[in-house]
């Protein structure tokens, strides 16, 4: 049998640099106004990244419930007391994301830690972004852990101390961890070969309270798969390296997100099929909006001095401020890049190890809205094509 | 060979010496961690006989609707099936799943990794009964297996959404067999069949 030949693609590449705030890296939590709301009025019916309003210095507030945290802690023979060890595991955790320099995250991004010893105080409607060991209504077998972030649909919506002043602003996020799994913090991981490292577990969710989703690359935080049971990812946190848990790509949607006061670079491009024909057959996914590239496949910018992956994203749409129309024309955009440095940008279908299903955030299935100004009907991710890549 | 429609010019000479090593280590960035365990909201690997022995009901149903709920304080999405076969147990149809997130009483509230539905769509799922009368899926989206029809044979396809990474076996760093991105759906209700074989009822 004679396999079908895939289709050639095309990625343009370009490099701008000095670009602070690029549109794109990894981070695939998106949302659309509700273009019908009158509180929207001005509004973009484009895409907008979710994500905490860090102009408000110590105004997030953080909580953690423990009703029942000592039996989440394998802890023998640990005398310093294992809440403690407990906020210290949370408050390192937090550090990685805010040790990345270069954003505007820092410490005091952050109320003071607070603890809530009785009660259930993760619910989604108190403005109160929550770590919680005691819930378990919401697990099946199977589930670790998971994050509720509760993002604003309109300008000015209130919840709990929060007022939303853009359309995707995070009101509020809320960690569950299951509390019939067992986790160990850094200093009892080694004893206890079956249990979940607790920071690495803490750094992945925490990236979803700051409006990230997944990341394809393996060695990021955000990767869609922790480490198996006795084992951590990447770096322990150290002093001098606060952010060590973290890839680059991570640090990378950090900067992006939250930027600060420092350039990084960013190369935008698109993915085109050799022969454009190819995709004439797509139905359009809005009135007078062809599909004219490859949607969702995966994007990686490597340095070229090392080969190291840097960072990257799904590719396949843009939306401009004219038109505010989700156009899946191929278009990709990696922020947050080093400057002083030479990238090479790979394009790979996602057909495997990471697939469309594995990566169901609103990239894949919510670039539009439906009964907005940018309704549209998403084409399937293109997982069909060998890469050749232009300059 | 290239494709026929490959009208790309010939690739500069740092793009040829970088390509290999860019897809190795591409590659390499994908697989080299041991992927063995979780999924975004960190779900435990799970292979088929635990999913099967973990859950309560087995079946192939079809998603009648979609529903987001406030209820304790909390959102939820409710999604509706009608059984169309039992694997497992005699459950009962209509079925509501209940996971959270969703959107309801005007909150967004996402959850990564959380399955959602579409009304019509058919699915297998391992589903999981909770104390107060509503179901969940074993593992979210390792229990849920998204069956499509391929045009070319006719033939039913069963996708998991968790396909992917599980096709490495971290613990013996090669492909398992028991996962598979997609499978035909009589192989993965011969799979189910042959796992009731093993565990109790």
């Amino acid at each position: 049998m004679i396999a079908r030949p895939l289709p050639a693609i095309a990625a343009a590449a370009l490099l701008v640099v000095g670009a602070a705030n690029p549109a794109r890296a990894y981070v695939f939590n998106w949302q659309i106004a509700d273009t019908g709301d009158p509180r929207n009025v001005g509004v973009s019916a484009c895409p907008q990244a979710t994500r905490l309003d860090s102009s408000q210095p110590g105004g997030l507030d953080r909580r953690w419930d423990t009703t029942f945290g000592p039996n989440i802690l394998t802890t023998p023979g640990y005398s310093g007391g294992p809440q403690a060890e407990l906020q210290s595991v949370i408050l390192d955790s937090f550090a990685a994301w805010t040790g990345v320099s270069g954003s505007a995250l820092s410490p005091a991004s952050y109320a003071p830690l607070a603890t809530v010893s009785g009660g259930n105080s993760c619910t989604p409607s108190d403005g109160l972004n929550t770590i919680c060991f005691a819930q378990d209504d919401s697990f099946s077998p199977g589930v670790l852990a998971y994050t509720r972030v509760v993002t604003a649909d309109a300008v000015g919506q209130a919840l709990g101390p929060k007022t939303a002043s853009f359309v995707g602003q995070i009101l509020d996020a809320d960690v569950e961890l299951n509390p019939a799994i067992t986790f160990a913090t850094p200093g009892a991981l080694a004893a206890n070969p079956v249990a979940y490292d607790l920071e690495s577990i803490l750094i992945h969710e925490l990236g979803h309270t700051l409006g990230f989703a997944e990341s394809p690359l393996a060695g990021a935080a955000m990767f869609p798969f922790a480490p198996a049971p006795g084992s951590f990812r990447g770096a322990r946190p150290a002093p001098g390296s606060p952010d060590a848990p973290l890839a680059d790509d991570d640090r990378a949607a950090v900067r992006v997100l939250y930027p600060g006061s420092t350039l990084f670079g960013v190369i935008r491009g698109r993915i085109l099929p050799a022969n454009p024909l190819s995709l004439s057959a797509l139905p359009a996914t809005a009135s007078g909006m062809p599909v004219t590239g490859y949607y969702g496949a995966h994007v990686v910018a490597f340095d070229a001095a090392t080969g190291a992956v840097v960072a990257g994203t799904l590719g396949g749409w843009s939306c401009g401020p004219a038109q505010q129309k989700t156009s899946f024309d191929g278009t990709y955009q990696i922020g947050g890049l080093p400057l002083g440095r030479t990238y090479i940008v790979y394009v790979e279908p996602l057909s495997g190890p990471v697939s469309p299903a594995a990566l169901p955030g609103p990239l894949l299935s919510e670039p539009c809205r439906a009964g907005s100004a940018n309704a549209c009907t998403p084409p399937a991710p293109n997982t069909l094509f060998s890469a050749r890549i232009r300059p | 060979m290239p494709a026929p429609n490959d009208v790309s010019p010939p690739r500069p000479p740092w793009q040829t010496d970088w390509r290999l090593p860019a897809a190795c280590a591409l590659l390499l960035s994908l697989l080299a961690p041991p992927p063995s365990t979780l999924r975004a909201t960190s779900l435990a690997r799970m292979d088929l006989a635990d999913l099967v022995r973990q859950s309560t009901y087995v079946v192939r149903a079809r998603c009648t609707g979609v529903a987001g709920q406030s209820f304790s304080g909390q959102v939820w999405t409710r999604s509706t099936f009608t059984v169309t076969e039992a694997w497992k147990g005699d459950p009962p149809s209509p079925f509501t799943v209940r996971l959270p997130g969703g959107h309801a009483a005007g909150l967004r509230v996402t959850v990564d990794g959380a399955p959602r539905f579409r009304p019509g769509e058919d699915v297998v799922l391992f589903l999981f009964a909770r104390a107060a009368g509503h179901f969940t899926v074993v593992g979210w989206a390792q229990g849920t297996f998204r069956i499509r029809t391929d045009s070319r044979t006719g033939a039913a396809q069963a996708t998991q959404d968790t396909a992917g990474i599980q096709l490495l076996d971290a613990r013996s760093g090669s492909w398992s067999p028991g996962f598979r991105r997609q499978i035909p759906l009589a192989d993965l209700r011969a799979r189910v069949s042959a796992a009731l074989q093993q565990v109790p009822r």
